[in-house]
């Protein structure tokens, strides 16, 4: 039997991202992240105290704790916290978590291959995902602020922890079709 | 199609957003039911038209189900309000 090797793939590392490359509208999808899900309900007995351990600050509904650069911290729902962090950090943090979390009601999960990551940005970038999105992305998403919502009939998650741009997971299954609805849907402003 | 204010996002969002969920407060019935116990428990619901009561769940958001009483003839929504607040309340 072949020996099993793994490999490193995104899930829209087939596609031609020139054609999403101007001023006005510019996505790229980011390689170097992981994602953990962490369950736990703060006030679980020992949850504060493995918390702190960790570094990780409870996020209030629909924003973020820390930063992309060790771990941001996304409130999802009441007790689940969507964790981006970069991908070479990501199995040493599981592994903390799960050693601080140890006798905690709670589940740490590597989501990591679950989703496409993408980074958003150019001048019509609003007007592009307001094509697709229900939620008011320009007007009720400030900075350090997270929403999970419905996009081109996909659920994505979607976040901003910089000016200029968005950044938006959705779904590995998902990830074509929502690509060809944003190829569609920024026609015009190429 | 309707906004709903979710009591955990604390935002109103399209209806899109979520999935109905079914009656809500029905009660299991005891292990020890009759057949025709269980099987109201399972299938018979109440199927008001006027002011319901009812779960909606916040699936594409929060994933959490909550209470809402509507009127399914106006579409008003007269409130919204969670399992646990219910249960602080009684
Ligand atoms: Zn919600």
């Amino acid at each position: 039997m072949a020996k099993f090797e793994p490999q490193f793939a995104t899930a829209l590392e087939q596609q031609d991202f020139n054609r999403l490359n101007s001023a006005a509208f510019k996505v790229q999808e980011l390689r170097d992240y992981g994602y953990v899900v962490l369950r736990v309900d703060a006030n679980t007995e020992g949850a504060a105290h493995a918390l702190a351990k960790l570094d990780i600050s409870v996020p209030e509904p629909l924003t973020m704790t820390g930063s992309l650069d060790s771990h941001l911290v996304k409130w999802i729902g009441p007790s689940e916290y969507g964790i981006t962090l970069p991908l070479a950090q990501k199995d040493a943090f599981i592994k903390a978590a799960k050693e601080a979390l140890q006798g905690v009601f709670a589940a740490v999960v590597d989501n990591s291959g679950g989703y496409s990551f993408l980074h958003i940005s150019g001048t019509q970038r609003y007007e592009v995902l307001s094509k697709l999105a229900l939620y008011d992305l320009r007007g009720q998403l400030p900075l350090g602020k997270v929403v999970s919502t419905i996009a081109a009939k996909s659920g994505v998650i979607v976040y901003r922890v910089e000016e200029e741009s968005l950044r938006l997971m959705v779904r590995w299954s998902f990830a074509q079709h929502f690509w060809n609805a944003l190829v569609k849907a920024s026609e015009e402003y190429r | 199609m309707f906004l709903i204010r979710c009591p955990y996002c604390g935002e109103a969002r399209e209806e899109q957003e979520f999935s109905y969920a079914g009656e809500a407060f029905i009660q299991r019935p005891p292990l020890t039911c009759s057949d025709e116990e269980w099987g109201d428990y399972l299938f018979k619901r109440k199927n008001i038209k006027g002011v319901t009561t009812e779960q909606w769940l916040h699936s594409a958001g929060c994933r959490r189900i909550f209470v809402m009483e509507r009127n399914n003839v106006t579409y008003e929504i007269l409130s919204i309000y969670t399992f646990e607040s219910k249960r602080g309340a009684a």
